[in-house]
């Protein structure tokens, strides 16, 4: 093993332990973050298919019918 | 598309009948949710809402037949009417749907443990009998149970014959659980049924006049009797059902992975679809259940209107119009109901279907791996009896589903009420009846039921202890009002109202109601006898009492006159007596509630049916029955307040006149003229004279 290596090993966990609680948190902060975005944006596209689905049955049933060809 | 401001409102979507709105300011607040969607459901002509705190999305679906609908300003309005948000939510507003809030509130926990417990026992010995079927007809092929040949039962013969016995035992316990099981949801059904009811009663007897303008009385009685029948159905049948349901799953769900695990990946691969489908139907199906609803509502309101006035109906000889518009409605009723029908059959075929496909594979690959010996014929006699079994579960769920929808759309209904808050509350100051001296005090008061139309316009007066006042004024002036306002069936817009010296709104309200003994313009007798609507309210009331009230209010002759005498059935509504009798009855009903402590006696147009001989004798009783009272008399016919102490004459929601019966002769107002117009000039010149100025 590299001497550099073990260094920047030996600072990284010493960094880590000193911080751990702060990096916990902020991942912690982060995934929840994400997830409420991921919801969102889920919810979002679900109501958006639903109206789409609503405008174009309201369209469909506004056309008048079409005379017969023969 | 859209339009932006405080709220953060945008248009999202919109065909006529249905629009959805982002509104930011609901983003990450599911209390204020609730609370819009519950404020909007109730008013007119809206369907159905849902506010999303995630999506900040609010839809609203209304009837297409109020025109001009503006959910732009409805959702405005309604964030302006929002309650502060609130750290603990009322019950039956929690998160979830309406029927778990519901189940939450008035499931009774005592009873709630027995009924699963006999299902989960019932529904494992009805399966037992199905182990024991298949072990039966493995008997016959001479593979028993290992457990009967170490029991030194070994020939077939004998094993049958035991397989049958203890098969036949199964029958007789499933048959005896099975009646008792459902005797226990039943009772858990009509207790929780019970106290709903009782809950919703005492919630809808406490609200507001504005919420019985509003509901109507024929929505309300549906709420009390079919909506939580429709919430105890799904207690009683639901539990039962899903147990029943879950138990066959797993049980023959483990014999087929056991017996083939590859076939029972095949069985179980739609289950997560029939998951996504059911939200995606789920709440179309809820939406139509709540169009069928509203149309349901206005169905009996119509129904109930049409038998109410039946016999206007039959003098008009509106009977094929009225027929006509009963079947109108009908028809919308019944093409929602079929909208609703039909949103949960595409649902339950959609199911269906995922179903027979997986039978039809798991069939083909079930008879493909046993044809190459992939399984034994013990496992393929297993497999022919819980894979059926299995299926008709899964398919079976769409009971449950169709009872949970119809419940949730109940409860929905059932939650806005029991969440429903009068906006009049008791105020803090208590003054008993023996404290009440009966001076009220009206300081620019103005009033209308709709905001924008007042119906009473900065109207003042006082009135003393003791004081008669008359109150007149044509038709729509405001008169019935002013005792509406006294009562507190409403609130002031604006100016004061107060009862020796204290604002009304800050008395406790059974004190002011207490203090106010009030015959109304539309006289309402309760289906009972005369004796029980002459002591409403006064339930401790002396036989002595009873009579000296109905001697006072000229109805003492009813008891001679009528069969049966105090205890006379009075009918629905009383019409099974006079018009005149009706109001003389509800005069001796205010006047022993005057007897028994009220102050104030509130008469609106009370003798109106009277004829003017009996008219007489009730004012000359009243003079002695009210000494020491005050009495406010609205009349029409202006002999009945010729001797008050003052008379205010109102017009168009103002006091234009007040004194006494000669000042207001000699100001030669509408007063004068109306008084001309009833005792001197019958063809009314002098009066249009005095509208035409």
């Amino acid at each position: 093993m590299k001497k550099t290596h073990f260094f920047v090993g030996l600072v990284s966990g010493i960094v880590l332990a000193q911080h751990w609680r702060f990096l916990a948190k902020e991942g912690i902060k982060g995934g929840i973050k994400a997830g409420r975005a991921m919801k969102e944006m889920s919810q979002r596209a679900m109501e958006d298919m639903e109206d789409i689905a609503a405008e174009a049955t309201a369209e469909v049933s506004e056309q008048p019918p079409q005379d017969p060809k023969w | 598309m859209g339009t932006h401001d405080s709220l953060g409102m945008r248009l999202r979507s919109r065909i006529r009948g249905r629009e959805r709105w982002e509104v930011k300011a609901l983003r990450g607040r599911p209390g204020t949710a609730q609370d819009l969607e519950r404020l909007l459901s109730q008013r007119q002509g809206v369907l159905h809402v849902k506010a999303n705190p995630t999506s900040a999305g609010v839809l609203v679906t209304y009837s297409t037949d109020t025109p001009d609908f503006d959910v732009e300003a409805l959702i405005r309005e309604g964030f302006k009417q929002l309650p502060p948000p609130v750290a603990s939510r009322p019950s039956g507003a929690k998160s979830g749907s309406a029927i778990s809030g519901i189940l939450k509130s008035f499931l009774p926990r005592d009873q709630a443990l027995t009924p699963p417990v006999l299902s989960t026992v019932g529904h494992s010995v009805h399966l037992l009998q199905g182990l024991s079927f298949v072990s039966i007809v493995n008997t016959a092929r001479g593979s028993g149970p290992g457990f009967l040949r170490s029991l030194g039962i070994v020939s077939t013969g004998a094993q049958l014959l035991v397989m049958t016995g203890w098969s036949l035992l199964l029958t007789g316990v499933d048959l005896y659980l099975q009646y008792h099981r459902k005797e226990a949801w039943r009772r858990l059904g009509q207790a929780t049924q019970h106290d709903l009811r009782d809950q919703l009663i005492t919630r809808i007897e406490k609200q507001d006049v504005e919420f019985f303008d509003r509901y109507g009385t024929g929505p309300l009685i549906d709420l009390v009797t079919k909506d939580t029948a429709q919430v105890g159905e799904f207690v009683e049948r639901s539990g039962d059902v899903i147990i029943e349901k879950a138990l066959t799953i797993a049980v023959a769900g483990f014999f087929i992975i056991t017996s083939a695990p590859s076939l029972g990946l095949i069985i179980f691969l739609p289950l997560p679809i029939i998951f996504l489908s059911s939200r995606f139907f789920g709440g179309k199906i809820t939406e139509r259940y709540a169009r069928r609803g509203e149309t349901t509502k206005q169905f009996n309101q119509m129904l109930e209107n049409n038998l109410a006035g039946i016999a206007d109906v039959k003098s008009f000889t509106a009977e094929w119009e009225e027929a006509r518009r009963l079947s109108e409605c009908d028809a919308a009723l019944a093409q929602h109901t079929l909208g609703a029908e039909r949103a949960a059959s595409l649902q339950t075929n959609f199911i269906s279907g995922l179903f027979s496909t997986t039978f039809v594979l798991t069939a083909g690959y079930a008879g493909f791996i046993t044809a190459g010996g992939g399984i034994s014929l013990s496992n393929f006699l297993r497999l022919v009896y819980w894979f059926p079994q299995l299926l008709r579960s899964l398919t079976g769920i769409e009971q449950v589903t169709g009872l949970y929808h119809r419940a949730d759309d109940s409860a929905g209904r059932l939650a806005r009420v029991l969440e429903s808050y009068p906006q009049i509350q008791s105020g803090p100051v208590r003054l008993s009846a023996e404290e009440v001296r009966g001076e009220v005090i009206f300081e620019d008061v103005s009033f209308g039921y709709d905001p924008s139309v007042k119906v009473l316009e900065n109207v003042s007066f006082h009135l003393r202890p003791g004081e008669t006042v008359g109150i007149v004024g044509p038709t729509g002036s405001g008169k019935s009002t002013l005792l509406r306002l006294l009562l507190r069936f409403f609130d002031v817009d604006s100016g004061r109202i107060s009862l020796d010296g204290n604002d009304i709104r800050d008395l406790d309200l059974h004190n002011l109601r207490s203090a106010v003994s009030m015959v109304s313009q539309d006289v309402y007798l309760f289906q009972g006898t005369i004796r029980e609507n002459v002591i409403f309210g006064q339930r401790r009331a002396t036989e002595e009492q009873i009579l000296e009230a109905m001697r006072d209010a000229g109805a003492l002759d009813l008891i001679t006159s009528v069969p049966g005498g105090l205890d006379a059935e009075v009918g629905e509504r009383g019409r099974r007596l006079s018009g005149g009798q009706r109001q003389r009855v509800a005069i001796a009903r205010a006047l022993l509630k005057l007897t028994s402590g009220a102050s104030i006696l509130a008469l609106d147009e009370a003798t109106s049916h009277l004829d003017n001989e009996t008219e007489s004798a009730f004012k000359r009783s009243l003079r002695k029955a009210a000494t020491g009272k005050n009495v406010i008399i609205i009349a029409h016919r202006l002999s009945t307040i010729r001797s008050v102490d003052r008379i205010l004459v109102l017009e168009s929601g103002r006091i234009t006149e007040a004194g006494t019966h000669d000042e207001l002769l000699a100001h030669e107002g509408l007063y004068a003229s109306l008084w001309r117009l009833q005792n001197e000039d019958p063809f009314g010149d002098q009066l249009e004279i005095r509208l035409k100025r």
